[in-house]
C-alpha cells in the first residue's frame, strides 16, 4: 500500500508542476474486501490541492444509505420502553468528516449547509411530519446513537483523524472503518475551501463487499435460504452426534 | 483471533465465543437445559444483534441437545411417546412464534418482549424451584420421612384423549403435553431459548413425571422445536449465522458432556436448588436492566 501510495504522491507532484491541476484526490485503495479476517481497514485519501495560506479542507465520506428508525425510551408504569419513534429515509449507515482545523465549521457554515457538508446538514426526511424543534431533537440524538455505535466519527481533537498537509501543495488523511461497516459504495468528497467559499470540490468512492467465503455464506444464507436452513440443522446434529461419540464412556 | 461473522456482520474473538460456548454448554448438560437462557442475552450483550443471537442460538442448541440426549438415551432416560407429543406442540408453537418475532420486530417492541418474557418466566420458575428445592432439602435430612405417592392428580390430567406413558409411569390427557409443547414452543422462538428451563418445571410439577426421565425427554424435544426455529428464521429473516453457531457448538457439546457426567454426581434437589439460584441470577440481572435508568435513551435500528 505505501508503494502505491509514494508512487502516487510522485506522480501528483508531476502534474502539480506540469500542469497545476486544482483539486486531484484519490484513494490508498478502492475497495475492501471483509473476509473472514476483517477488523475494519484503514485507508487514506490524498492528493494535491493549489494552496495558498489560509485555506482549509474538508473531507466527508458518506457510507451505503439505508432507512433507519430512531426509538427513544421512556419511563412507564416502573420499566424503560421504546416509546416515540421516527424512521429517516436514506441516511448513511457510516458518516465521518475530516476537516484541516476544526474553526471551519463556524467560518464557512452557510457553504457546509448548500453543500450538505457535516452530519447535520444532511437532507432528512422523516415518515412523519415534526415541527422544527422535534425535528433538531431527533437529528441530534440520531447523531449521538451513530456515534455510539460506531457508525459516525468526527474531527478528532486528539489529532487520529486530521488532514495533513504539505507545502499546501499535497493532503493526507486517514479514514478509519469499523468492521460493523456495511458493504456498499461510499462517497468520499473533497473540499477545498478559500475565502469563505468553495474553490474547486472532488469526489471519489470506495467499494467495500465481502469476498470469499465469507460472501458465500451470505449469498447461500439469502439466495438459497432453505436449503441453507435445512445445512444448519444437520451441521448441528452432526457436530452434537460426533460429540457424544467422542465423549462415549468405554 | 478475531473472526468476521458473516450474517452477524460483526468481527469477533474466536476463543471468547468458544469458551462461551464450553461454559453454557457445561451448565446446559449439568441441569439438562438448552442454555438458551444464558447465552442469548450474553450474544446480545457482546454486540450481537439481537435477531441473530435469538436464531444463531436456536441452532446452537439442536446441536447440544443432541449430544446431551446420547448421553440419556443409553441410561434409558428418555420418554419417546411422550417427548413425541410435547414436540407436536412444539412445532406449532414455535412456528408462531417465529411469525410474532418478525411481527414484533416490525414495530419495535421486541427487544422489550424478549426481557420482560425473560424476566416474568425466570423469575415464576425461580422462585417455584428455590422453594420446592429447599422443601425438599429439608425434609430429606428429617429423620422418619416417608415415601409419598409417585405424583398428584389434578383435573389437568383428567381432560379427554388419555394415553399410556409407559416409561413416565403416567397415565394422562394428551392434550395437556401438546399445550405445554406449544407454549413453550412460542417462547423458545421469541427468546431464543430451548425452553427447558421452563417444560423442565412443567414435567416434574404439572405433568408428574419422574425426574430421572424429565431431561432426556426435555432434551430430545427441544431438538426438534429448536431445529423448526432455525429452519424458520433461516427462511424469514435469514438470521442463522452457521460460523457463530458452529464455534458456540464447539465449544458447547464439550461442555454438554463434561456437564452431563457430572450431573451424575449431585442429587436432584441439590441440582434443581442450583438451576433455581442460577434462574433468579439471570431475572434480577434483566429486572434491573429494565428498570434503572439507561444510559443512552435512543437506540436505533436499520430496516435492510
Amino acid at each position: 500500500m505505501m508503494k502505491k501510495l509514494i508512487f502516487c504522491m510522485i506522480l501528483i507532484i508531476f502534474n502539480k508542476v506540469c500542469f497545476s491541476a486544482s483539486l486531484v484526490a484519490d484513494l490508498s485503495s478502492r475497495s475492501i474486501d471483509i473476509n473472514t479476517g476483517f477488523t475494519g481497514a484503514e485507508i487514506f485519501v490524498f492528493g494535491s490541492f493549489d494552496g495558498k495560506k489560509g485555506d482549509e479542507l474538508a473531507i466527508a465520506v458518506e457510507g451505503p444509505k439505508a432507512e433507519t428508525t430512531l426509538y427513544k425510551k421512556e419511563y412507564t408504569s416502573g420499566i424503560w420502553i421504546n416509546k416515540d419513534s421516527v424512521t429517516f429515509e436514506e441516511i448513511p449507515s457510516f458518516y465521518l468528516i475530516i476537516l484541516s482545523d476544526e474553526k471551519i465549521v463556524g467560518e464557512y457554515k452557510k457553504v457546509f449547509k448548500e453543500n450538505h457538508l457535516g452530519f447535520k446538514n444532511l437532507n432528512f426526511k422523516t415518515n412523519k411530519k415534526l415541527n422544527p424543534s422535534q425535528a433538531r431533537l431527533w437529528q441530534q440524538a440520531l447523531e449521538t446513537t451513530m456515534k455510539k455505535n460506531g457508525m459516525m466519527v468526527l474531527n478528532g481533537k486528539d489529532g487520529n483523524n486530521m488532514i495533513e498537509t504539505i507545502e499546501n501543495i499535497l493532503f493526507r488523511a486517514p479514514i478509519n472503518l469499523p468492521s460493523s461497516v456495511l458493504p456498499g459504495k461510499y462517497v468520499i468528497k473533497v473540499f477545498h475551501l478559500r475565502n469563505g467559499k468553495i474553490h474547486s470540490q472532488k469526489n471519489t468512492s470506495l467499494i467495500v463487499r465481502k469476498t470469499g467465503f465469507e460472501a458465500k455464506i451470505y449469498n447461500f444464507a439469502h439466495n438459497y435460504s432453505i436449503f441453507y436452513g435445512i445445512f444448519a440443522i444437520i451441521m448441528a446434529i452432526s457436530a452434537g452426534y460426533i460429540a457424544a461419540l467422542m465423549f462415549r464412556k468405554t | 483471533m478475531y473472526i468476521y461473522l458473516p450474517i452477524a456482520e460483526v468481527s469477533m474473538n474466536v476463543f471468547a465465543i468458544v469458551g462461551l460456548g464450553g461454559t453454557v454448554g457445561f451448565l446446559s448438560g449439568l441441569f439438562g437445559v438448552g442454555g438458551g437462557f444464558l447465552m442469548t442475552p450474553l450474544l446480545i450483550f457482546l454486540g450481537i444483534p439481537a435477531a441473530v443471537a435469538v436464531s444463531t442460538e436456536a441452532n446452537q442448541i439442536v446441536a447440544s441437545s443432541v449430544s446431551g440426549v446420547i448421553a440419556h438415551w443409553r441410561k434409558k432416560n428418555v420418554d419417546f411417546l411422550m417427548g413425541s407429543i410435547l414436540l407436536t406442540g412444539g412445532i406449532i408453537g414455535s412456528s408462531f412464534g417465529v411469525w410474532l418475532f418478525a411481527y414484533l420486530k416490525t414495530i419495535g417492541q421486541i427487544e422489550l418482549v424478549i426481557r420482560l418474557s425473560y424476566v416474568l418466566f425466570l423469575g415464576i420458575i425461580g422462585s417455584l424451584m428455590a422453594w420446592e428445592s429447599t422443601k425438599a432439602i429439608l425434609k430429606s435430612r428429617a429423620p422418619g420421612s416417608t415415601r409419598g405417592k409417585l405424583h398428584q392428580h389434578n383435573w389437568l390430567h383428567g381432560l379427554p384423549f388419555k394415553m399410556r406413558f409407559r416409561r413416565s409411569k403416567l397415565y394422562i390427557s394428551a392434550l395437556l403435553p401438546l399445550l405445554i409443547g406449544a407454549f413453550v414452543g412460542i417462547l423458545s422462538a421469541i427468546m431464543g431459548v430451548g425452553g427447558g428451563f421452563i417444560i423442565v418445571p412443567a414435567m416434574i410439577y404439572v405433568l408428574g413425571m419422574p425426574t430421572s426421565v424429565v431431561v432426556g425427554t426435555s432434551l430430545f424435544q427441544i431438538i426438534f422445536v429448536t431445529a423448526n426455529v432455525t429452519l424458520l428464521q433461516s427462511i424469514t429473516t435469514q438470521t442463522v449465522d452457521i460460523v457463530l453457531a458452529g464455534l458456540l457448538m464447539l465449544g458447547g457439546v464439550i461442555g454438554a458432556q463434561f456437564g452431563s457426567n457430572a450431573s451424575s454426581l449431585l442429587k436432584g434437589e441439590q441440582l434443581r436448588g442450583l438451576l433455581a439460584l442460577l434462574v433468579l441470577a439471570v431475572c434480577i440481572k434483566l429486572f434491573m436492566d429494565l428498570t434503572l435508568t439507561p444510559e443512552f435513551l435512543y437506540s436505533l435500528e436499520l430496516n435492510r
